[in-house]
């Protein structure tokens, strides 16, 4: 019940950014900033992926970010 | 590929001239030339030293990526990870004012708890070695595919996995829609065999071979989904909402954890058989798990520095709901130089069948546990994790940087005591803290 409320809510966020978010954004010549290593939203891979490991093993969530880093025999 | 972008769209615009639609062209040719011919390898290193307090587990993990745009933004990654692990970890006994006796996973190895002292097994000693590879490509101008595999192999547990995305820009590149699937095959062979789940472990004098029943090689299989959309908000800010599912079905227990099963005092119980003395039963974990979260993510660039925060919200069908706050804030202080503090809080609720302990009278009956499932692994109580760090880094260029980082994360238990009486005093559920250090440097040859 809830989670079926969760897909439904990020089906709308989705749907509002893509047909509502058109206004929204950039010019092509105005990603400088947007280009910059400190803005990309995982600069630092190995890091954040150390980190989920730990994480995951101490926790019991999962997930976020993206997947596809492995499993481990941890949780 | 943003930048590519805007050199396009020079070359595009008419009105600029012939000179900018020649330096364009010439400078598209030079790149994708040199991308064909001599990319380098892109080498990102990390090393990362973890230790928990009071002897608890220290970790190594050293790891290694490199990456190489083939041509045509074809890139192809590799990553190869060491993860030593040792130390000891609670098994999920609790403590007693007498000393108590564990056997350790094998049979022959019995490990011990003092009076007052939470049960810790330090029997175990792996290293685990993983292998993740990945091919990315454009599709067409708009869509860009990646395929990945993933091979883990330690001294209990194996794992493969493959993974699949696709992502397509909107909105002149502005929003980007996501979908990615991962499937996980897990083979777990415990140490010592697999205990059968919910019977009585036996330790020290008792201990004949025969009586620890098991199982043989269990196996576990994950699938997981996204779907993500990233948005640039404004030429300071971008943004992205994911949402996971992940479905996965076999074994889930841990094999090397059980359950104090106590009388209405508080005492450990003789098990009902002759055999056993101190009754503490195997967990036992659902067959399945269904995961849902949102996360939310945001990079703000401020005038030199850039915030970055995030916000994850977990609930599974074990009954764990999780919120988990992360932040950092970078702060440029010339030379290329920064200084990343970091703030992470993170909540969870406990699972329907957390257990600090099990009751005799309650959750027992002749030798027999009567529960669907329990386990009184710490990871699964309700509990509150934080996390205070800061880093420090260097870049030399846009693809080589070393930095250092330090970190502190402690969590503490919502429930820690009991009010019976046998257990009046004790802390059922010592705080956890670890620090964290590692070290990066990525590099171009």
């Amino acid at each position: 019940m809830i989670s079926r409320k969760m897909f439904l809510l990020s089906l709308l966020i989705t749907s509002f950014l893509l047909s509502g978010c058109s206004n929204l954004g950039v010019k092509a010549w105005e990603r400088d900033l947007l280009a910059k290593k400190s803005m990309q939203l995982n600069a630092y891979p190995l890091e954040s992926a150390s980190d989920d490991h730990t994480y995951f093993s101490k926790e019991a969530s999962t997930g976020g970010r993206g997947f596809g880093g492995g499993g481990c025999g941890c949780n | 590929m943003q930048l590519i972008t805007q050199q396009s769209d020079i070359a595009t615009n008419k009105t600029t001239g012939s000179i900018a639609l020649l330096l364009a062209a010439a400078s598209v040719n030079l790149i994708s030339g040199a991308q064909a011919k001599d990319a380098p390898w892109q080498v990102d290193s990390s090393l990362l030293v973890y230790s928990e307090s009071d002897s608890r587990v220290i970790a190594v993990e050293p790891i290694v990526a490199l990456k190489k745009d083939l041509g045509d933004e074809r890139i192809f990654s590799l990553k190869m990870t060491l993860d030593s692990l040792t130390g000891a970890s609670p098994n999920g006994a609790v403590a007693s004012n007498n000393p108590q006796s564990f056997t350790g996973p094998s049979g022959e190895k019995n490990y011990d708890a003092g009076a007052g002292e939470t049960p810790l097994d330090d029997s175990f000693k792996d290293t685990r070695a993983a292998l993740n590879v990945n091919w990315e490509q454009p599709w067409d101008e708009r869509n860009k595919i990646s395929l990945g595999g993933n091979f883990s192999k330690e001294y209990d547990f194996t794992s493969l996995g493959l993974n699949a995305a696709i992502a397509r820009d909107f909105n002149n590149k502005n929003t980007t829609l996501s979908l990615g699937v991962g499937y996980e095959a897990d083979q777990i062979n415990p140490v010592g065999g697999t205990p059968v789940e919910f019977t009585a472990m036996v330790y020290g004098e008792d201990e004949t071979e025969d009586l620890k029943q098991t199982r043989s090689n269990e196996t576990k299989d994950v699938l997981d989904l996204l779907l993500g959309v990233t948005q640039v908000m404004s030429r300071h800010w971008v943004t992205q909402v994911n949402y996971s599912y992940g479905s996965s079905s076999g074994y889930h227990s841990d094999p090397y954890k059980v359950l104090s099963i106590l009388d209405n005092q508080g005492n450990l119980v003789n098990h009902p058989s002759a055999e056993i003395s101190n009754w503490y039963t195997y967990e036992n974990r659902p067959d399945t798990r269904t995961r849902h979260s949102i996360y939310w993510a945001n990079k703000i660039h401020l005038t030199e520095d850039v915030i970055d925060f995030s916000y994850r919200y977990y609930t599974d069908d074990w009954g764990i709901d999780s919120h988990t706050l992360d932040l950092r804030y970078r702060y440029e202080f010339g030379g290329n130089m920064y200084l990343e503090p970091h703030l992470r809080w993170y909540q969870q609720g406990a699972a329907d069948f957390y257990n600090l302990y099990l009751s005799q009278s309650l959750h027992t009956s002749g030798d027999s546990v009567t529960l669907d499932y329990a386990s009184a692994d710490p990871r699964l109580a309700e509990l509150t994790g934080t996390t205070f760090g800061l880093k420090y880094g260097i870049e030399f260029s846009r693809v080589s940087e070393f930095n250092i980082r330090v970190e502190q994360y402690s969590q503490s238990y919502k429930v820690n005591s009991s009010s019976l009486p046998a257990l009046s005093g004790l802390d059922l559920a010592p705080d956890m803290t670890a620090m964290t250090i590692s070290v990066g440097y990525s590099f171009e040859f």
